[in-house]
């Protein structure tokens, strides 16, 4: 059973209990506009928010939470702040002091050695990314790819300058607007009562506004096409790199990567991408494929849209590309299998509590708040007997190698691109 | 200046030990299998461990290759394995809903075995199996670490491989809706007089000096491995020691190199049975401070010991633990597969618990520490004195 709430606060609640354990999972998301916020600044907030607040002495946040039971950690995306924690269920309010001492009073605790530290912490988390296979590359390409959309294209970690340059009025203006109870979204599975959670929410978020409580709904369905939802198609203008793999020591094999436009969360062509993305990175696939020795492949969806990208390993480009195309025309789609992952995926998912977040959260990237009751229902459902052609065909636009991004790391110089 | 607090600060619950699961063991004659009923849903984890009393280095080399070849057989099955170092031997599991698992069961030594022997007496490279292999400065430390020359590989292969693994006897942890039958699920291997459980393991390799730096040419971070041996320190004690020391970002070593100085953005130690290893990556132009500060952390152990406070932190961060095990099936069939019943897992909660209290107050000697250091060319200008340095070709 799932219920979700919007809080007097406007702080949206979204539960799942699970009593298997005496633990509890809470995620929290903070929604931010990345256009609306200086380059660097939401990820060294992040940092900060494990020093110390007005009332929690500095270092304190992960020694107090450690000490009943629980731990905490955080990551940043290009429009969110995700903190991950965990806490044993009999101390679930030590928790909810905790973050609402981070979300109204972490200003006051920040001292400026907190700042020059967390600054050198992130240099050398920015090194270690752009040692990592892939890793920094993937993030460098959607910066690249899709430089006519301000949110896709938007910095997350920040480059060196943007580190240098954020002041402790850049970080309190941040925490101030966004760390806030509206822009928040609770995920909270576990062992957990869910009517004195919310109980204790309104405590410790008090009102700021009068806002609906909205329930439920349904959603057993086939989703909608973008274009019955309404939503614009983000671009990609078709950019083209190249970089000498062998000068490189953390690739070892020649390598071509494609970034294209995904269709936006929870549409249909979403879910036809996305089997297309699995029966492509499936060997039964590229086994028949002359030029190409592996492809892998992911995906990153918002409601407004995202980008999918294919990793192929192959010495022969350009034939690679030709032999992508002719089976992108006709993509051979497994669908009962298809079906069958998703069961699987869900199976999986729900096995765990970190799991039923990523459930919940994955959702929620498609789905109203309202409907996300039946999200798991919907999640189960075997619907790929219902998939037309049409649907096929305007997912097959996303998939334009023509309008896709390439970065080509490899000795064969074929193209000439851009220095990537 | 403190804000008034929001609200009245909570108690803390101490957390309690966890009580595990019961399990229902069932003897056949190559096989013992331990049965985990799992009441929540249809998913299901079969794990296959062996023993060897021949485990070495060397292992580390097979334990990828049998991954990516049972990972090749399914997208709808979760495959993982690992080397328990001092407790079982080799473990392969894997996961799914209950059918396809049933499914794959059928077919799961042929999986495992006949693809390992069509390769029998051609060179094997771990890259050749589907895998993109791809090296990261971690992998490289760790090639170094736990390489062998392929002959070697191959002796392992033909000799161990087949010959001892396969006739031994081999225990299978099963976490399922339904108690399995037994005689269905576990071929017949051949008999063999080596059907024993007592391993004689073999520690790794001996550094030939206090200090070894493999100087390589291309990577532009240094990584760095210390073995950290202490005097007169039981095993629970040293997993207690190494939560203090390097476990999170308020362990002595993240506080320190992490949140104080800055030199980092990773810094952890992990406990390997005999000695704690503390292992890190780091800037070149950070490195000797690093170096510095990680032996006056260490060193400091003597001077200050555990605080209260420390040890009540790594009891909760212990149990927190234990209770992640318990939800999570994979990790619980683990569990279970390296103490070989449930009964193992409660002693080794309890006795940690009381490592806990014999640390109170204990002054902590190190005996001795030999650093591992990979990193590039200016390694000769940065080594310590004590290091012996030496070159090598990125493969």
């Amino acid at each position: 059973m799932i219920y979700s709430y919007v809080l007097s606060s406007g702080l949206t609640l979204v539960v799942m209990p699970n009593y298997h354990i005496p633990m509890v999972n809470i995620d929290i998301v903070y929604d931010f506009d990345p256009r609306l916020v200086p380059d660097g600044v939401p990820h060294l907030t992040e940092h900060l928010l494990f020093e110390g607040t007005a009332n929690i002495p500095n270092g304190d946040v992960d020694r107090w939470l450690r000490l009943a039971g629980g731990s905490s950690t955080a990551s940043t995306t290009w429009d969110s702040i995700v903190l991950h924690n965990t806490i044993s269920a009999p101390n679930i309010e030590w928790l909810l002091y905790i973050e609402s001492e981070r979300s109204r009073y972490l200003c006051d605790g920040i001292v400026d050695e907190d700042i020059e530290n967390q600054r050198m912490v992130i240099a050398n988390e920015m090194f270690s990314a752009a040692l990592q296979p892939n890793g920094d590359v993937a993030d460098r390409l959607r910066k690249k790819s899709f430089t006519g959309h301000e949110i896709i294209s938007s910095e997350v970690m920040g480059q060196i300058y943007d580190l240098e340059t954020a002041t402790r009025n850049d970080i309190c203006s941040f925490a101030t607007q966004w760390l806030q109870p509206k822009q928040s979204t609770w995920i909270v599975t576990g062992d957990v009562d869910v009517d004195w959670l919310r109980q204790r929410l309104e405590v410790y978020f008090p009102s700021i506004e009068s806002v609906v409580d909205s329930h439920v709904n349904t959603t057993n369905r086939k989703p909608e096409t973008f274009q019955e939802r309404g939503i614009p198609i983000v671009q990609n203008e078709g950019h083209r790199w190249f970089k000498e793999s062998k000068q490189d020591s953390s690739m070892s094999a020649d390598r071509l990567t494609l970034v294209f436009a995904s269709p936006p969360a929870g549409t249909i062509e979403e879910s036809v991408a996305d089997a297309m993305l699995l029966s492509l990175t499936q060997s039964q696939t590229w086994e028949h494929f002359s030029s190409i020795d592996h492809i892998q492949g992911w995906s990153e969806n918002r409601s407004y849209g995202g980008w999918m990208a294919l990793s192929i390993r192959t010495s022969h480009p350009k034939k690679a590309m030709e032999e992508l195309q002719v089976w992108l025309e006709n993509p051979q789609i497994d669908w009962p299998h298809w079906d069958d992952r998703q069961q699987y995926l869900v199976a999986q998912y729900l096995e765990t509590n970190n799991g039923r977040i990523a459930l919940l959260n994955g959702c929620l990237q498609s789905l109203e708040t309202s409907e996300i009751t039946d999200c798991v229902t919907w999640q189960r459902q075997r619907y790929s007997g219902e998939i037309t052609k049409e649907d096929i065909d305007s997912t097959r636009d996303f998939w334009d190698i023509e309008e896709a991004s390439w970065l080509w790391m490899g000795q064969e110089n074929w193209f000439d691109g851009e220095r990537f | 200046m403190f804000l008034l607090l929001s609200t009245v600060l909570p108690n803390v619950v101490p957390l309690r030990a966890p009580v595990v699961p019961t399990v229902e063991v069932l003897e056949i004659k190559n096989a013992e299998v331990l049965w985990i009923e799992n009441t929540r849903s249809n998913w299901m984890v079969v794990e296959d461990c062996w023993r060897s009393d021949v485990l070495d280095d060397r292992w580390w080399s097979l334990e990828p290759l049998i991954r990516a070849r049972l990972s090749a057989a399914s997208d709808n099955l979760m495959v993982s394995s690992d080397l328990e170092w001092l407790a079982t031997g080799l473990c392969v599991r894997i996961e799914g809903m209950s059918l396809s698992v049933m499914e794959a069961r059928t077919a799961y030594w042929d999986l495992l075995w006949q693809p390992l022997e069509s390769s029998l007496g051609t060179t094997i490279e771990i890259q050749d199996f589907r895998t993109v292999k791809s090296v990261t400065l971690k992998s490289l430390h760790e090639d170094w670490l736990y390489s062998s020359d392929d002959e070697t590989r191959l002796w392992i292969q033909k000799r161990i491989w087949h010959n001892f693994m396969l006739q031994q006897k081999h225990r299978v942890v099963l976490y399922a809706p339904h108690k399995p039958d037994v005689n269905e699920w576990i071929p017949k291997a051949e008999e063999s007089g080596a059907v024993q459980w007592l391993p004689k393991h073999q520690s790794k390799e001996p550094l030939q000096g206090k200090c070894l730096i493999q100087n390589t040419s291309t990577v532009p971070q240094i990584a760095v491995t210390i073995q950290v041996y202490f005097e007169d320190v039981s095993s629970p004690q040293l997993r207690i020691l190494n939560s203090i020391l390097g476990d999170g970002v308020r362990s002595r070593l993240g506080q320190r190199l992490r949140e104080e100085l800055g030199l980092v953005y990773t810094i952890g130690s992990q406990f390997r049975g005999g000695f704690i290893e503390v292992s890190y990556t780091v800037a070149p132009s950070n490195f000797s401070e690093s170096l510095l500060e990680v032996e006056t952390v260490l060193h400091d152990f003597s001077k200050v010991p555990p605080t209260t406070a420390e040890l009540e932190m790594a009891r909760s961060m212990f149990l927190l633990r234990q209770y992640g095990i318990l939800e999570d099936s994979s990790t619980l069939v683990r569990m279970v597969g390296r103490f070989s019943s449930p009964m193992g897992w409660s002693r080794y909660i309890q006795s940690t618990l009381k490592a806990v209290e014999q640390l109170n107050g204990t002054s902590i000697s190190i005996s001795r520490m030999e650093k591992r250091i990979t990193g590039p060319v200016l390694m000769h200008q940065l080594a310590p004195p004590d290091c012996t340095v030496h070159s090598i070709q990125v493969r």
